[in-house]
């Protein structure tokens, strides 16, 4: 397999083997098909989609998707990704991912129910523009710091599927729930923020059975009762849901009383989402410091808080600038800063 | 109560219009109409978006309800519909104003499809879902579910009908416009509108494809929810209506969303694309342009290159004419879209519309007895009387008439009144008498036959009811012709007990109840240990037969008659029946050939029984335990004897005793009471015993001292019992005579106090076998804090632990997820280095080491005279102390003319770039062609152990040396990036063109063959070789001339 390069204006991939051996390739699909299991692909910024399936234990990392920390880089944009057999033990960030269209899920994993069991996957700093599908059964999937949209596939379901055994944290999610088919889920849900999606009168709540729910923080109501056999515990509510959970008042007051910065109301009286606001929990808010390991609620206690910018964990250039010619000596100069992360 | 018959001249006229009209090609406007508000409602969407949803849960969270057999024949819904019939004015009867009797017969037709009786339907069968029109209209009046609505003031309605699509320009009534114009509440009927025409179409040109119909699914608001249909489609065998009710309740085309012969849909999540049902394969819509072929497919389904189903191509939600089902998926569906509220609210319990606002009597559980009857006989009949409405029903009549067919003209077409019941009671509203009779003579003149016995609630239409024709129904009965029927009376034996091989006689007469004589025949006798006669089966004995050589009259019957009988000898004794068979040998045809049979009961006893005579006796009802004593023949015989009771226990008895002489006749019995005393001492010694459970087999026995006040206090040994709950028994013997009662109780026996080792135990994900187990001190409230042994592998896994803190009992297993980072030494990240690269020359980059900084910010200033002259692309990424990456940033460069060369040109000063420390130690190395060696500061070197190495004087012929810098602090060394020295000059031009003249060259120096040239335009003079000129390479912009003289030379040696 060769990874030839063709023109200057071209975007780089870069494939890097455990051992440091690079390869820099021009397309997604080159690098793709450069990678082996292990391998780490960096994605540039710019908008890309992958011709087949992850199929290859590998690590994406994107340039991230916020517009304000990645002017230097650009945002990376895929326009859907599918994950089956084989990507086990693989990862993505620093990624908005779309969907194809409204109908379908923006991450899909597999596409049988039947299809041997897919286990250890992780999402994180992503923007999941529609939502993740898991159209085999998969466990030990970590999906955390990430931002979801609107899904309108699913019925508005953010995370659906026959998805068990997995861990759901630090997330914004947006007027959507998280559902499993499998009626043993086990999944833990913690410190998420669920908002409501006024226009689409989508409500906020979990579907996902056998399941762990706690520090999170809905805008409208856990409603309990759709999650069977389901643990919500110490969850922060709009609605009066669940034993052990905080009922803050209505909707809008809830984040009134709970956030630093929750924004202006809407036109139809509710709080939106914006990545402007400021969503650390107030000092005065029963939110302080009372998530079950003694963190705020939310997505900025526990055990992966909130990263501002949501770069992903690889080096991050957040600025650059290459003089636009050498001077008369020929020399060009390159002034840049990058920031290491975690 | 109004005539049932008048609909049935209109059946007949709608089937030959059916089969006038059967080259129709209707199709259906959902899918237009779906898409095009999908794209332009977002409220639409998403309504249908969050209805899939429900739909999809509802599927996973009642799966019982929604895949139950299909012949459960069990309606989970009815739901109440209301017609509009959209007329233009025309009569009733009439093309766009369907007649009643055909609208109910599409009615009819509707629910055979759902409930699986049509004709030929295969595949869910019953759908469990009803459709039945409304009682009360939203004004709460009566209502027969009929709303006819004359709507030619519509705009455009008459001549164009409804306008399925508001942008082609048809010019018709627009859809909202005549919902608007007739609609009763959505909530609580659907609403059905059936139109003149269609798009202009109303459905009548043979060969013509119309639109003939479109229903909305749940979602859509509820001003335009409902169907709207042709008036001549609305009609049985028409697969419209259940299409379009299909559609109603969530289902799509099964080919949806195609719209081409070859536009295949994805059927990649069955559940979620295409017909969102997973028993249908994808298939395309059978149309060209548009144009459908209705045929049923064979042969390859190009979608799934796997033959066509009969799922899809005979789908009542197809296109095809070979449609006979719904699938099992489908069925799912449309129950699951019953959960959605705008079809919900059809079927709650508080929705009237199907309840008449007054009484509404109707007939139920009709049934008589017999069924068979001769004419002028009676018959009984049962039934109960039920009020289906809202308002009390006053006591009324109910008639029952007979009727050679299923429909009812009374005193007309031979149907004949029969009799009334007085049903004496008000009915409240939703009630029903209990089960009523009524003896009813057939009259004699009635022909033999079969007929319908009609039976009329409110007979006499006393009743004001919404609905009059439902108050009847009907049982089937046979009308017998004129025959005899035989039967037995007066039966009786003698004598009544018999020894087996003995004689006795019957006696009895045959009686004919019939209408004519019945002839000679015989009747038969039977013995049967029971009262249910199989001859010659179940050791059912035939005796012998009597011939009644008598012609019987009818309603006659014999003189006594007698017949001298066998018992045969080898028969068991006992008691058994003695069946009399009149007409025994079946030669007799009589009305009721059942009730032939009669019996009388005889003892038979053993004939070996001797002559002796004897009494016997027995206590209580214990007969089978008798004593039988012999006693001497007498005739007057006295008894005096003591009987023995020691088998008996203490307490109230029943002595029975009675005799028999020689000839085998025993005397009455005689009882009497007696009470046995226990006479008999206690004996043993004062004590008490006790045992567990019910293992009295090891009680223990204690002896106590007599008292009659016995206090015991005692610990008893419970070492055998296991950890649970038990039962203690005891009972005593104060006295050493009598036991007590025996006394339980309950008691827990706790567990033994833990003789183990109090640890912990822990492991990750499911690798039990790997678990560590750690020893504790025992405690009874543990607090762990301590640094568990890792796992294997970076990412999610789980940790499971549990306890035994006191050595007992293992704690549950306690499960957390946690997230294994990789393993550093780094605890600082910091950036590495960084490696550009220029165009696509990544496999030769050039590097740049860091050091101590998280957040870098740097310049490099690179040498790029060794690129072309033009544009290019720098691109760079960034490592840091981890291993890890960034993403790869680019940017292009024009990498300009080179104009200002440092002179002296041999002259150089190159600067490290690579950081270490600022304690590391530098020492700059050259490369002559043999290898990195080290320089030292001279003739030609300074700063050989500084960040700047400066050349001096270096002659031409080093051109092509390389040198770096090796950075070292004592753990650690890195390199600087690489550089090449080499040589250039520059034409300036300013003198003259003499390339032979130094004053015309950069640094005033003329080049050799180890000097590179450059000559830009823009320059005084072009350079002219007149003699002989030499330089390593020549480079000149676009423009410039360089002239070689005649008997001149240049050479360029590279």
């Amino acid at each position: 397999m060769s990874c030839s390069y063709c023109c200057a204006q071209i975007p780089q991939f870069a494939v890097v083997r455990p051992d440091g051996t690079t390869y820099i390739c021009p397309s997604f699909d080159s690098a793709y098909n450069k990678a082996v299991n292990g391998d780490n692909i960096y994605l540039p910024g710019g908008n890309f989609s992958l011709s087949n399936p992850i199929s290859k234990s590998l690590h994406i990392f994107g340039a991230g998707y916020n517009q304000d920390s990645s002017m230097a880089t650009n945002i990376t944009t895929l326009n859907s990704l599918t994950i089956v057999q084989g990507g086990d033990g693989g990862s993505i960030e620093g990624v908005l991912i779309n969907r194809i269209n409204p109908n379908t899920a923006g991450v899909i994993f597999g596409d049988n129910l039947n299809q041997t069991p897919f286990s250890n996957y992780t999402i994180k700093y992503c923007y999941i523009a529609g939502s993740i599908r898991f159209s085999m059964p998969s466990s030990n999937i970590t999906i955390r710091n990430n931002y979801f949209g609107y899904a309108y596939a699913y019925g508005g379901t953010s995370i659906s599927g026959a998805i068990s055994n997995s861990f759901i944290s630090n997330n914004i999610i947006i007027g959507s729930d998280l559902s499993s088919e499998n009626p043993n889920a086990y999944l833990q849900v913690s410190n998420n923020i669920f908002f409501w999606y006024t226009n689409q009168g989508a409500i906020a709540f979990s579907f996902a059975s056998q399941s762990t729910y706690q520090n999170n923080i809905f805008q409208t109501g856990s409603v309990q009762w759709f999650s069977q056999n389901s643990n919500f515990y110490n969850n922060t509510n709009g609605y009066p849901s669940g034993l052990g959970n905080i009922y803050a008042g209505t909707t809008f007051e809830l984040f009134d009383g709970t956030f630093i910065t929750p924004g202006p109301l809407n036109p139809w009286g509710w709080h939106d989402y914006d990545v402007h606001n400021d969503y650390h929990i107030k000092p005065s808010s029963l939110c302080k410091n009372s998530g079950t390991d003694g963190t705020d609620r939310g997505i900025y206690g526990g055990t992966f808080p909130w990263k501002e910018g949501s770069v992903p964990s690889n080096p991050h250039i957040y600025f650059k600038q290459v003089t636009q010619q050498t001077n008369n000596s020929g020399q060009l100069q390159i002034q840049f800063k990058v920031r290491t992360e975690n | 109560m109004k005539n049932c018959r008048s609909h049935l001249l209109e059946i007949i006229l709608l089937m030959i219009l059916f089969s006038i009209s059967s080259n129709a090609q209707p199709i259906c406007g959902f899918d237009k109409l779906h898409v095009q508000l999908l794209k332009s409602d977002p409220n639409y969407a998403a309504s249908i978006d969050v209805n899939e949803e429900k739909i999809r849960k509802y599927i996973i969270l009642h799966p019982q309800k929604v895949q139950t057999t299909k012949t459960s024949l069990t309606t989970l819904y009815t739901i109440p519909i209301v017609i509009h019939v959209m007329h233009t004015g025309g009569s009733i009867g009439s093309i766009y104003n369907p007649s009643k009797t055909q609208l109910l017969s599409a009615i009819e037709y509707l629910n055979e499809v759902y409930n699986g009786s049509y004709p030929g339907t295969i595949g869910a069968g019953d759908i469990q879902i009803k459709f039945e029109l409304a009682k009360r209209d939203p004004n709460s009046a009566c209502t027969d579910g009929i709303d006819r609505v004359d709507a030619s003031s519509l705009p455009g309605y008459v001549l164009k009908g409804i306008d399925s699509n508001p942008n082609n320009g048809n010019n018709g009534c627009p859809e909202l416009t005549l919902k608007n114009f007739a609609r009763w509440e959505p909530a609580d009927y659907y609403n059905l509108w059936i139109v003149n025409k269609i798009d202009d179409k109303d459905g009548t040109i043979p060969g013509q494809q119309f639109t003939a119909g479109f229903a909305w699914p749940p979602g859509v608001i509820s001003s335009l929810d409902g169907l709207v249909m042709l008036a001549t489609q609305m009609k049985p065998g028409e697969k419209t209506l259940p299409h379009e009710i299909g559609h109603a309740l969530n289902l799509y085309h099964t080919f949806y969303p195609s719209t081409n012969y070859d536009d295949c849909p994805s059927n990649i999540f069955c559940s979620l694309f295409g017909d969102r049902v997973c028993d249908t394969d994808p298939v395309t819509e059978n149309a060209i342009n548009g144009v459908i072929n209705f045929e049923c497919r064979t042969g390859t389904n190009p979608c799934t290159n796997t033959p066509y189903s009969e799922n899809t191509e005979s789908n009542y939600m197809a296109y095809t004419n070979c449609h006979n089902l719904f699938t099992s998926g489908q069925k799912d569906r449309m129950l699951a879209a019953m959960s959605l509220s705008s079809r919900e609210s059809l079927v709650r319990n508080d929705n009237l519309a199907l309840k008449s606002p007054k009484a509404d009597l109707t007939v139920s559980n009709p049934q008589l007895s017999p069924h068979s009857v001769a004419p002028g006989n009676i018959v009984t009949v049962y039934f109960a009387e039920d009020n289906n409405g809202s308002l009390h029903a006053n006591p009324n009549y109910v008639n029952f008439h007979l009727s050679s067919d299923n429909i009812l003209t009374p005193g007309m077409n031979g149907d004949i009144y029969l009799d009334q019941y007085f049903v004496n009671q008000t009915l409240p509203p939703f009630s029903q008498t209990n089960v009523l009779s009524k003896q009813i003579t057939i009259p004699s003149s009635v022909a033999p036959g079969t007929y319908y016995l009609f039976f009329a609630a409110d007979g006499t239409n006393i009743i004001n009811e919404c609905i009059e024709d439902n108050n009847f129904n009907t049982a089937i009965i046979t009308v017998t012709g004129a025959c005899p029927d035989l039967t037995i009376i007066n039966s009786t034996i003698s004598p009544t007990a018999a020894l087996a091989g003995s004689n006795v006689t019957v006696y009895f007469k045959e009686d004919n109840s019939g209408d004519i004589n019945a002839g000679p025949n015989y009747v038969n006798f039977h013995l049967s240990s029971d009262d249910v006669l199989t001859p010659g089966l179940n050791g059912d004995i035939y005796l012998d037969q009597y011939f009644v050589s008598q012609t019987v009259a009818p309603h006659s019957q014999t003189a006594l008659l007698n017949k001298q009988l066998t018992i045969p000898s080898n028969i068991t004794p006992g008691t058994y029946y003695l069946f009399f068979a009149a007409d025994g040998t079946g030669v007799i045809n009589e009305c009721d050939n059942t009730n032939n049979f009669a019996t009388a009961i005889i003892s038979i006893s053993d004939p070996e029984g001797s002559a002796q005579a004897l009494y016997r006796y027995w206590f209580d009802n214990q007969f089978a335990n008798a004593v039988s004593l012999n006693v001497a023949n007498s005739t007057n015989y006295y008894l005096q004897n003591s009987i023995s009771t020691n088998i008996l226990q203490p307490g109230l008895h029943v002595f029975n005793i009675n005799f028999k002489d020689v000839n085998n006749k025993w005397s009455s019995i005689v009882s009497s009471f007696f009470y046995k005393f226990n006479n008999t001492p206690p004996v043993g010694t004062p004590r008490y015993e006790y045992w567990f459970d019910n293992m009295s087999a090891t009680r223990i026995v204690k002896n106590i001292s007599s008292t009659p006040g016995l206090l015991l206090l005692d610990n008893l040994n419970t070492n055998t019992l296991n950890t649970g709950l038990h039962t203690f028994n005891i009972r005593f013997k104060p006295d050493g005579k009598h036991w007590s009662s025996i006394s339980s109780a309950f008691f827990y026996k706790m567990p033994a106090l833990p003789t183990g080792v109090p640890k912990y135990q822990y492991w990750f994900d499911d690798k039990t076998q790997d678990s560590v187990t750690n020893v504790l001190t025992s405690t009874n409230n543990l607090i762990l804090f301590d640094s568990l042994m890792n796992t294997s592998g970076v990412g999610l896994h789980t940790l499971n632990i549990r306890f035994k803190p006191d050595g007992g009992l293992w704690s549950s297993v306690s499960s957390s997820f946690f997230y294994k980072n990789p393993v550093t030494d780094i605890n600082n990240n910091t950036i590495a280095r960084c490696v550009y690269w220029y165009d696509n020359n990544w496999q030769n980059p050039n590097l740049v080491y860091y050091s101590g900084q998280q957040n870098l910010s740097s310049i490099i200033n690179t040498d790029a005279t060794v690129l072309s002259a033009g544009m290019h692309r720098v691109s760079m990424m960034f490592r840091d102390e981890r291993g890890t990456w960034s993403s790869v940033v680019s940017d292009s460069f024009n990498r300009a003319a080179v104009t200002t060369p440092v002179c002296p040109f041999n002259n150089k000063l190159f600067v490290n770039q690579a950081f270490l420390s600022n304690n590391a130690g530098r020492q700059w190395q050259v490369n002559t062609g043999t290898g990195f060696v080290n320089l030292a500061n001279g003739t030609n070197y300074a700063g050989v152990n500084s960040d700047s190495l400066q050349i001096i004087n270096a002659p031409t012929s080093w051109y092509g040396y390389q040198y770096r810098c090796i950075l070292s602090d004592g753990n650690a060394s890195v390199n600087s990036t690489t550089y090449t020295l080499k040589f250039f000059l520059i034409w300036n031009g300013g003198s003259d063109t003499g390339w032979e003249n130094p004053a015309n060259w950069s640094c005033n120096t003329l080049p050799d063959g180890n000097v590179d040239v450059f000559v830009n335009s823009g320059v005084l003079h072009f350079p002219e070789v007149n003699t002989t000129g030499t330089c390593r390479s020549l480079t000149a912009s676009p423009g410039v001339n360089v002239t070689i003289k005649n008997g001149a030379a240049l050479n360029i040696t590279h």
